[in-house]
């Protein structure tokens, strides 16, 4: 068990270092230089350029560059924006916090109310299944920012429940007004894992363990508990997995709706301003975070079957 | 004299594509206290439907009419509370694949205990304690490691043990045993069979046991009874269904088994395919294969008669006189 969390560990760490150099070296690939950038239509004397270059090690071999760069991130150091001229960091910090509450309040809602929906639905075949599934089937076809205009017009404007734009500040504000990005953000998620939801446990609910366990007079609450919810579980998992795996990236089109300053939004204006230093940090977080939530679910499998630990003890 | 298990002119309907199907049609089979009865078949001849009936453990909408009483109480008007009682105390089931049927996903420990922790509110260090005793006497050494152990760490053999230990942890009266040694490989499956036969009797407990291996079936049951398209063609003792079959299809299975002492060109086969019950025709469901076959065989389903202690279903059967060797070619009729 602690060799296979010692591997996927290690195996994380591998990943997050080859997306960095995947990161960084894009930049370079991209057309316009940060000094062309910085000096745009002006024309400054070869010594002025001479030192701006040193100032930022622009004339360094790439990898020294790529070296500079990785030893500072570790240490918290996310470079200066050359566009704004203000730490990386110092945005990052404004930023972050928004997106992380807006992906960790929507990933709660979805896995919340899809897999309570998905279980429910499996439970009592009839109306009320007809009726989830109708509703799921409407759900995966609306796009998030469908979503987000409609809850905006109708929740946010018409009904004025909820503020229509900002983050708010203080735990209870935030969470006023990021509910409707988070439900936006949750819609097509919820519909789908619902479904996966419910597509597994049916299946469980007629599979031999269940009969097995029918068979020995257990009650109906310990037989979907323990052999249907418990097995039905592993891909729900994948799919859960997945979903707030990419709700790091769905993050760019909720924020631009909402208004939010969020690092989807600090992505967009940066990559517009050319301003490299933030771009790298932001792609950075967001695909650590990616990977990150990833790693997560490969360990929750291996609570979840133990069939899996097996595989990672074979040589 | 009351009956441990009676299954009484029971047939089972299921659906399928939307459209009811007959699976088992007028089954009639007595099993006394201590007793083993074979049900013996060929697939779909509704043996393993007849044991889930008994727990009423039929698929979704699954429809049952006819009698089901054990020891002399009908179970067929009970609540789903009651069933659960039933199954939780009276009866119990080991399936045919213990691979597939005991949940991967806990414990060897957990699922020898679950039976005794939820229905019995035993302390589980109590019920480990009885599970690690009843695995030893099925012959799994080390229990105490086994029981921390997950099934896919087990062999087939051993993990069928798991579930004959499970069944009589839970001491029931009746043990429904569905094909339990087919998953198996041959050597093991001689020593699971004995095993489970063996602390079955220690405890006095009855068994039905469903098979298509009549050899099995005649080794160590006090009855057997053969199925046909979802109906029982013949009751009899092991050793009268071997030497005088009453049923055609009986005598024709007898017939068409390999034999170790002499040595057969061409196996004789039943000719033309096993039917389902609801792909029989009115009548006698063997009529289409059937070498006696007569007019009156069309017409209506042969009731049960009493041929020498035997139970047997054919419009015909007091007048064949049935082998059961390949040696004698075919059975005379006395016309």
């Amino acid at each position: 068990m602690s060799r296979y969390l010692l591997r996927q560990v290690l195996g994380m760490v591998v990943l997050l270092l080859v997306t960095s150099f995947v990161i960084y070296a894009s930049l370079f690939l991209a057309p316009g230089s940060p000094d062309a950038l910085l000096f745009g239509a002006h024309t400054v004397s070869p010594a002025v350029r001479a030192a701006v270059n040193r100032q930022y090690h622009l004339n360094d071999p790439f990898l020294q560059q790529y070296w500079y760069w990785l030893t500072n991130v570790l240490h918290g150091n996310f470079g200066t924006s050359i566009t704004y001229r203000t730490p990386v960091a110092l945005r990052l910090t404004a930023a972050a916090p928004v997106t992380a509450f807006l992906v960790i309040y929507s990933s709660i809602l979805i896995i919340v109310s899809g897999v309570a929906l998905g279980v429910l639905s499996s439970l009592r075949p009839g109306k009320l299944d007809t009726f989830i599934m109708t509703a799921t089937n409407i759900g995966t076809a609306v796009p998030t920012f469908v979503a987000g205009l409609i809850l905006l017009a109708f929740f946010g404007v018409k009904l004025n429940w909820f503020p229509v734009y900002g983050a708010g500040a203080g735990f209870f504000d935030r969470l006023r007004h990021l509910t409707l990005p988070a439900v936006a953000l949750a819609f097509w998620a919820v519909a789908y894992l619902t479904r996966v939801t419910r597509t597994s446990m049916r299946e469980e609910l007629q599979g031999d363990p269940v009969m097995t366990a029918r068979s020995r007079g257990l009650s109906r609450r310990v037989v979907v508990q323990r052999h249907a919810f418990r097995n039905a579980l592993i891909p729900v998992v994948t799919v859960a997995g997945l979903q707030v795996a990419g709700l790091i990236a769905g993050t760019v089109v909720v924020e631009q709706v909402f208004g939010l300053n969020g690092l989807g939004e600090l992505l967009l204006t940066s990559v517009q301003d050319k301003d490299f230093a933030t771009v790298q940090a932001v792609s950075l977080i967001l695909v650590a975070a990616f990977i990150v939530v990833n790693t997560l679910v490969d360990i929750t499998y291996t609570m979840l079957d133990p069939r899996i630990r097996l595989g990672a003890n074979q040589p | 004299m009351t009956h441990l298990l009676e299954i009484d002119h029971l047939s089972v309907d299921l659906v399928t594509h939307r459209r009811y199907h007959k699976v088992l049609q007028d089954v009639s089979v007595t099993v006394e206290k201590a007793e083993v009865v074979s049900l013996v078949g060929e697939s779909g001849s509704g043996k393993s439907m007849t044991a889930r009936s008994v727990l009423n453990l039929l698929p979704a909408q699954g429809k049952m009419s006819g009698n089901i009483a054990f020891d002399g109480q009908s179970l067929m008007d009970s609540t789903s509370k009651d069933w659960q009682k039933f199954r939780a105390t009276k009866a119990a089931m080991i399936f045919q694949d213990p691979r597939a049927s005991i949940n991967p996903v806990h414990r060897i420990g957990d699922f020898l205990t679950e039976a005794l922790v939820h229905n019995r509110d035993m302390d589980r260090h109590e019920a480990l304690e009885r599970a690690a005793t009843l695995l030893e006497q099925v012959g799994i050494d080390d229990a105490r490691r086994r029981l921390r152990q997950y099934p896919h760490e087990l062999s087939g053999g051993m993990l069928q043990r798991v579930m004959i230990a499970s069944v009589l942890l839970i001491e029931p009266q009746l043990i429904l045993a569905d094909e339990p040694t087919t998953a198996l490989d041959v050597t093991t499956q001689a020593d699971v069979i004995a095993i489970l036969d063996d602390l079955r009797a220690q405890r006095e407990m009855a068994m039905l046991f469903i098979t298509h291996d009549l050899e099995l079936a005649a080794a160590f049951s006090d009855r057997i009874a053969v199925m046909y398209a979802g109906y029982i063609v013949e009751v009899s003792t092991p050793a009268q269904l071997h030497t005088r079959p009453l049923h055609p299809y009986t005598a024709a299975l007898l017939r068409s088994r390999p034999m170790l002492h002499e040595r057969t060109a061409r196996l004789p086969q039943i000719s033309g395919r096993p039917l389902s019950a609801f792909e029989a025709p009115p009548g006698c469901p063997f009529q289409d294969r059937c070498p006696y076959v007569q007019a009156q065989c069309g017409e209506s389903l042969p009731q049960p008669q009493l041929i020498g202690g035997s139970i047997v279903r054919c419009h015909r059967a007091s007048e064949l006189e049935l082998v059961s060797t390949a040696g004698a070619e075919g059975g005379q009729s006395h016309e």
